[in-house]
């Protein structure tokens, strides 16, 4: 898979303090990113050095094969419009409504195109705000709006930071919707920061963890799951006959841990279908359970120890 | 940067604060205009001196300049260029365009919007520039405004008295105040850019627009003399531009040249400066 996004020690200092120290960060073609870490880890200082909101003290980043670093160059210019942001609290004119917040960004743009601002606020939700001003917006509308900003120009890598602060449970299905829809319709590359780990999970396919400037690991959500996140715990009496019945049953994500336990990272529903053939198998089922230990449970694991 | 131009006079167009800013300027042509003219009825005006008044203190000789009075004679004719500098010499015109600069400048960093903006920009001194060609456009549309509803008070006030002479001199006087009041606006947007909020802004502009800034420049130019071998003339506000607009009338015909220079000077510079500051600095 190729990668969009490689940083080579990016640093950003202010002062003595470095808020983001000689991060490596891979970010690939049609990834959805999840940025993880505490308030204050520097997820937000990383997304804007990548932004262009802010300066790297030191080390670059190569965006699409092009080298940035903390000299804007000609590099800089090739990139404007492929990359659109979402960073902190959505930026908007608030006397304005939903439409002139979005012509607005068009305008400098430069794009045109009949139809676009009305297809955009379809996609994000906001069809029906008609001059509504933004000031009057709720919480989850603003954030909306602040994604729909950030996709005008169709960027090919969308950096949103905790898109999902302050929303109630419909506003989060929603930004989460759209995102994964997005990624999979568009192949927009998203990197999403969040401190909100459940969430996180349910998106993402790829996680940095930072922690204190530094970027602690990197992992796939498939290593995140044989690591420590969601599997199925089974204790029988002869696993390597129970393989058999896996690989029968179409599960293949699986890994014998010891002599009775075999831990499977997938097909979470159907533990019911698993116990049954087992048993028609003449495998003794000691156990079967599916365990959860969260992103969060990963997260403070690697975190704790700091780095 | 054709398209940043056209965001930005979308954006002032839709803007609550441009027309709110615009509409406070007209009614303020209005009431002093109509004041000016019902106090000049009144018998007991104030009428105070013109020259500046000298004091010591410590042995710090100190010249407060005052306002003159306005004093249109109640028969005889008033020329036009006469009275619209008379009233642009109140310096309420730099007062209207700081505050518009400082709000035009800072409303982008207060609401967060230039976060949208900036990984697109090609060029943050393009952006910066297009700044400067509104805000330049927008002083001179302030001065029209100014200058036409002076004028058009006036004929309503003063009705045949006032006379609709305009000259060379008075062309003159009127594009040196234009470009000092151009080198004055990239002066706020230079101090707006700073700071990114409001308040420092529009204190400035408050201070300069009431001659406060022309007063300590005074104050600053006589210790000057004590301490380097200046000229008794000198001045440091005749370099200054806030307090050059201030000090500036129509018959100083003597110091044109110099006011049109320092606002030349103050527009490019305070441009440039505005143009590393915004470059260097992060946005967010």
């Amino acid at each position: 898979m190729e990668k969009l996004l490689v940083t080579n020690k990016l640093t950003k200092q202010y002062g003595d303090f470095k808020a983001v120290e000689a991060v490596d960060l891979n970010v690939y073609h049609g990834d959805i990113y999840g940025l993880i870490g505490r308030n204050g880890a520097g997820k937000s200082t990383l997304l804007k050095m990548l932004s262009g909101l802010a300066s790297p003290s030191s080390g670059e980043f190569n965006f699409f094969g092009l080298k940035m670093s903390n000299e804007r160059n000609s590099n800089t210019k090739i990139l404007s419009g492929r990359i659109g942001t979402l960073i902190e609290n959505p930026g908007y004119f608030p006397n304005m409504s939903a439409t002139e917040n979005l012509k607005t960004k068009c305008i400098a743009l430069g794009i045109k195109r009949k139809n676009y601002i009305a297809d955009l606020l379809e996609l994000i939700g906001l069809e029906n705000t008609g001059n509504k001003k933004v000031k009057n917006f709720s919480l989850g509308m603003k954030q909306r709006l602040g994604l729909g900003l950030a996709l005008i120009g169709e960027p090919d890598l969308v950096i949103l930071d905790e898109p999902i602060n302050g929303l109630d449970p419909q506003g989060i299905a929603e930004i989460r919707n759209t995102i994964k829809q997005l990624n999979k319709d568009q192949n927009i590359t998203f990197i999403v920061s969040s401190h909100i780990l459940g969430e996180l999970s349910r998106i993402a396919t790829r996680y940095g963890i930072i922690h204190q400037g530094h970027l602690v690991e990197e992992l796939t959500h498939e290593n995140l799951l044989k690591k420590g996140g969601m599997r199925i715990e089974l204790k029988v009496d002869q696993p390597q006959l129970a393989t058999v019945v896996l690989d029968k049953l179409d599960l293949n994500n699986y890994k014998v841990v010891d002599q009775q336990t075999i831990e499977v990272y997938e097909g979470f529903d159907r533990s019911g279908e698993i116990a049954a053939t087992l048993y028609q198998n003449n495998i003794q089922v000691l156990l079967i359970n599916v365990r959860n230990e969260s992103l969060e449970d990963y997260y403070l694991k690697r975190t704790s120890g700091s780095v | 940067m054709l398209n940043l131009l056209k965001m930005e006079t979308y954006r002032l167009k839709k803007t609550r604060s441009t027309w709110t800013i615009l509409l406070a300027l007209i009614l303020f042509i209005v009431f002093i205009n109509s004041a000016i003219y019902f106090l000049s009825q009144i018998d007991e005006t104030a009428n105070l001196n013109q020259q500046p008044e000298q004091t010591e203190l410590d042995n710090v000789e100190v010249e407060i300049f005052v306002d003159e009075s306005v004093d249109f004679p109640d028969d005889g004719n008033i020329s036009a260029d006469e009275y619209i500098s008379t009233m642009l010499d109140q310096g309420a015109l730099m007062l209207f365009v700081g505050i518009f600069v400082a709000f035009f400048i800072t409303a982008e960093y207060k609401n967060g919007y230039i976060k949208n903006l900036a990984s697109h920009l090609k060029s943050r001194n393009a952006y910066i520039f297009v700044k400067a060609i509104i805000l330049s456009i927008f002083t001179l549309v302030f001065l029209v405004i100014y200058i036409l509803l002076t004028l058009g008070m006036g004929k309503i006030l003063y009705q045949n008295t006032l006379e609709l002479t305009f000259n060379a001199h008075f062309t003159k006087y009127l594009l040196t105040q234009l470009v000092m009041h151009f080198g004055f606006s990239m002066l706020v947007m230079l101090v707006s850019i700073q700071a990114r909020s409001l308040s420092l802004p529009i204190i400035y502009t408050v201070i300069a627009s009431t001659g406060f800034s022309a007063n300590i420049y005074a104050l600053l130019s006589s210790v000057l003399k004590k301490i380097l071998p200046l000229a008794d003339s000198f001045d440091l506000g005749n370099y200054l531009v806030d307090a050059r607009i201030i000090q500036f009338s129509l018959d100083q015909t003597d110091i044109f040249n110099q006011g049109l220079i320092v606002g030349i000077i103050f527009f490019f510079v305070c441009l440039i400066l505005s143009m590393l500051l915004f470059s260097k600095r992060d946005i967010a």
